[in-house]
């Protein structure tokens, strides 16, 4: 055994010595684990990523760390849950709080993120698409690890009317290029709009000129054509099975296709790790206009599989074996201490990082026992230990917004589990075991051996990690008008610069 | 099927004393048969996948050497109740006793294609996968899983009848995948034009010939799709039926699933219920059959299925229910006749010695 570890870590210090890999991150948005024909799709128009699949490795049992965008974010470029990081509120228990326009707070100076040691290790590094760390220009991606940023601080929503909402801004680098629908149009009644086809483009410019510059290069793709309100360019619209959900995914697909492509065309394949994920659980709520969690329980929101299982694929020729696949109980925020790993960087030892590094999965296929933590606001609410989740606490959303028609679970209903209360079963967690059941449907009952065994597995994580928490000073508490995108940096350039109303701090209003 | 004795290894029994797992004793030990020869009885459950991929095996190469076309209908037990696995299979899965028998079918299917391949008939044989019917839920952890889809076996939803298929033919199948609409009747049809054999004129023949997208770049001649229940009633025509993604249920009831299971129509105890007007879902947005459609917004669609199921009430005749036609323990097959006490008298002598001379695996 020891020899083959020797083996192991020889082979791995051939991998980065020479010039450290390429990683290119792509991050999608609200697309569900059960999206993919290579996880199951019945649609199967996914053909680039079950390519990308059959040659790389496919790791089914991967997590986000939150189950909504700015959270899940955060997470994956610090390293660390959102309760550490500060992405969290603690203005109700167990809510879920994100970067709307007018969130005063963003990522905090004091957290590293992964790219920012990465320029000091020589790395060229760009995000294209949504960014979601704040919006004020403290937060924004050149002040945190990036040269360059072709995208916006938040999701794509609008139209609004510039006078009582500004429209939001796309950004290039430190400055505003212009706005949603009114410089880089969506069109809301027939879902038109060719932004997939600008980040595609977007890749393929930095990815030329980073090898041509011959400088590492770290590339974070996250388009955000699978969030509501859904898009396609007018090449892909009416050409899924699935509508306008469809639509979107097939021209993310096929971006993916281009950027492999490419790699592989400048041979710096076997250079570059790319990576494949989403941000969180399919929007369930969004009904036939969100995406498929496949045989997972509800969606987007909730601490259940639905929720935060993403569809994640490794791929990088002659180092992953192709067509492989791993049961690793994986967490984006692994990709934090994968990319300091092939960069040859040292973790930051002044804090918890609760990533692991992948390689040894990725190059050997060694996989590692370690917790996952399900967390919903301030609250911890379920841990998977190996193949047993234990929940905590359970919630889906209020019966009155339930009964108002946002549903997190549509068609599921299982008394006591996908409950519209909190409800705190921390004296007798509820236990599943996702291998037999990864729908969450059917409990062990609490005085079966099996139960028994697996808490005395899972309990003292859970104690561990209360008593070592050191939780983040809450940085989405704050609401304020004035520090909406109405006068953002570079708007005097293009004379688009609205009039910025008085402050007026609140908490902000978390509903679920 | 019990008793069957051993499930998995070494010792595992298919259902210990306590488990949730029945085992019904009024029934004979499951048997193994070969023609009209009772070879084990009761079947040696962790050694029959190995015996069928021998029998396999034996018929592929019997019929290549003699250059004989073949049919083989590999129909497997599993990965139905009571799940077993051999020794190689037994835990060997994340998933427990179902993923064990899923793994050790898997395995099996590999084996048959390894010797399709090894005897040169890989490219001259039509080889087709699939499954009789959706999960049965009513396992639960022990049953299968229907993915995205609604229900499971014993019901009309997608869950119940929608299945894994996969076809192959090195050649004359482009590799890849179909949306095509089909159904496992269709094999009839398939088969029938493949070999040349004449349809029967004497009966309807529900299926329609595969080929045209199987084996050509065309599409399917299949629109539609009907679904009856589980206990057919003339009067009540079809509970379900689909045409091209649109699919409308005009009755349903539960299946087999648990009272615990979150979609209380798919549960056992829940009764039968008439849909007027009818749930409309559109299959291809939203395969779960959640969000149902507003009828006044498809009209043509729903005159198109109206057209369907009226045409099946009207013309569909009916035949003489073989299920209804009662149950006789001399319908048991019995390793030894009009022994007692019946039926845990009816066992074989094992090993069975024909087994090992007959089928002794090739080199």
């Amino acid at each position: 055994m020891k020899c083959i570890e020797v083996t192991i870590w020889l082979f791995l210090a051939a991998v980065v010595s020479a010039k450290p890999p390429n990683m290119v991150f792509m991050l999608m948005d609200d697309m569900g684990w059960g999206d993919l024909g290579v996880y199951g799709n019945a649609a199967k128009e996914t053909p680039n990523l079950d390519k990308m699949a059959a040659e790389g490795m496919l790791l089914p049992s991967f997590y986000s760390a939150n189950p909504l965008c700015s959270p899940s974010r955060a997470a994956m470029l610090t390293g660390r849950l959102p309760i550490r990081n500060g992405f969290y509120s603690t203005n109700a228990h167990a809510r879920n709080a994100y970067t709307p326009q007018n969130i005063v707070g963003g990522i905090p100076d004091s957290e590293i993120l992964f790219p920012e040691l990465l320029l000091q290790a020589g790395y060229a590094t760009k995000i294209i698409g949504k960014w979601h760390l704040g919006q004020q220009p403290q937060y924004h991606p050149l002040k945190h690890g990036f040269h360059e940023w072709f995208g916006s601080p938040n999701c794509h929503f609008g139209p609004y009317n510039d006078v009582t909402t500004p429209n939001i801004p796309v950004y290039r680098n430190a400055s505003m290029a212009g706005r949603y629908y009114t410089d880089f149009p969506i069109n809301r009644s027939t879902g038109e709009s060719n932004l997939t086809q600008l980040y595609i483009q977007e890749a393929v410019d930095f990815i030329h000129k980073s090898v041509g510059a011959g400088s590492p290069f770290f590339l974070y793709w996250t388009p955000d054509a699978t969030h509501d309100p859904l898009y396609a360019s007018k090449t892909f619209l009416r050409t899924s099975s699935r509508g306008l959900y469809g639509d979107a995914v097939r021209e993310l697909d096929y971006g993916v296709g281009v950027i492999l492509k490419l790699l592989t065309q400048l041979g710096v394949a076997s250079d570059t790790l790319v990576i494949f994920s989403s941000d969180n659980g399919g929007a369930t709520y969004a009904k036939e206009m969100g995406g498929s969690n496949g045989p997972f329980l509800c969606g987007k929101e909730t601490t259940f599989e639905g929720g935060m299982r993403e569809p994640t694929i490794a791929w990088w020729p002659g180092t992953v074996a192709g067509g492989t696949v791993s049961h690793q109980l994986g967490s984006m925020m692994d990709w934090f201490s994968t990319a300091l790993d092939l960069a040859e960087i040292k973790e930051p030892d002044d804090r918890i990082i609760d990533g692991m590094s992948l390689l040894p999965i990725l190059v050997n296929g060694t996989v590692t026992d370690r917790p996952v933590f399900y967390y919903r606001g301030d609250e911890l609410m379920a841990v998977r230990y190996q193949m047993y989740k234990a929940h905590y606490w359970t919630w889906t959303n209020s019966i009155d917004e339930f009964n108002h028609g946002t549903d997190f679970c549509p068609g599921e209903e299982i008394a006591n589990v996908t409950t519209h209360d909190q409800v705190n079963h921390t004296s007798q967690p509820l236990l599943f075991h996702l291998g037999r059941d990864p729908g969450e449907k059917y409990l062990i009952k609490p005085k079966t051996a099996e139960y028994i065994e697996a808490m005395k597995l899972i309990q003292p994580i859970v104690d561990e990690h209360h008593k070592t928490l050191v939780k983040g000073a809450p940085q989405l508490n704050y609401c304020d008008p004035a520090v909406m995108n109405w006068a953002p940096p570079g708007c005097e350039d293009l004379d688009q610069c609205l009039p910025v109303p008085h402050h007026d701090q609140t908490l902000c209003y978390w509903p679920h | 099927m019990c008793p069957c004795v051993t499930c998995f290894y070494p010792d595992v029994q298919c259902a210990p004393p306590g488990s949730e797992e029945s085992c019904n004793a009024k029934m004979v030990p499951c048997p193994l048969v070969e023609n009209d020869t009772i070879l084990q009885q009761p079947a040696d459950l962790l050694t029959l996948t190995e015996k069928y991929v021998q029998a396999a095996k034996s018929i592929i190469k019997t019929n290549a050497d003699q250059s004989q076309p073949f049919f083989l209908y590999f129909a497997f037990q599993h990965t139905h109740q009571p799940q077993f696995a051999s020794e190689k299979f037994t835990n060997s899965t994340l998933r427990g006793p179902f993923g064990d028998s899923l793994a050790n079918l898997d395995w099996a299917v590999g084996e048959v294609m390894s010797t399709l391949k090894l005897y040169g008939l890989d490219d001259n044989t039509f080889v087709f996968f699939t499954s009789d019917n959706g999960p049965a839920q009513i396992h639960e952890r022990r049953g299968g899983n229907a993915g995205l889809l609604r229900c499971g076996k014993g019901t009309t939803w997608e869950g119940g009848m929608r299945e894994p298929a996969i076809a192959r033919w090195p050649g004359k199948i482009k590799p890849g995948k179909t949306t095509e609409l089909a159904a496992t009747i269709d094999l009839f049809p398939t088969i029938a034009r493949l070999t040349g054999a004449a349809m029967p004129n004497n009966v309807t023949i529900d299926g329609i010939d595969m080929s045209p997208f199987l084996f050509g770049n065309g599409t399917s001649d299949r629109d539609y799709y009907v679904y009856y229940s589980t206990e057919p009633v003339s009067e009540m025509g079809p509970a379900a039926v689909r045409w091209t993604h649109y699919k409308a249920h005009f009755h349903s009831k539960g299946g087999l699933s648990p009272d615990v299971y979150p979609d209380e129509v798919c549960r056992a105890n829940y009764p039968l219920h008439y849909y007027d007007p009818p749930l409309l879902y559109d299959l291809n947005q939203d395969p779960g059959e959640i969000y149902n459609l507003k009828l006044d917004e498809h009209v043509q669609v729903m005159e198109n299925i109206e057209k369907i199921r009226d045409y099946f009430q009207s013309t569909v005749v009916f035949g003489v229910s073989q299920v209804d036609s009662g149950v006789s323990d001399d319908a048991e097959l019995c390793a030894k006749p009009g022994c007692s006490p019946f039926p845990s008298c009816c066992t074989t002598k094992t090993p069975s010695s024909h087994w090992d001379t007959f089928y002794r695996p090739h080199p």
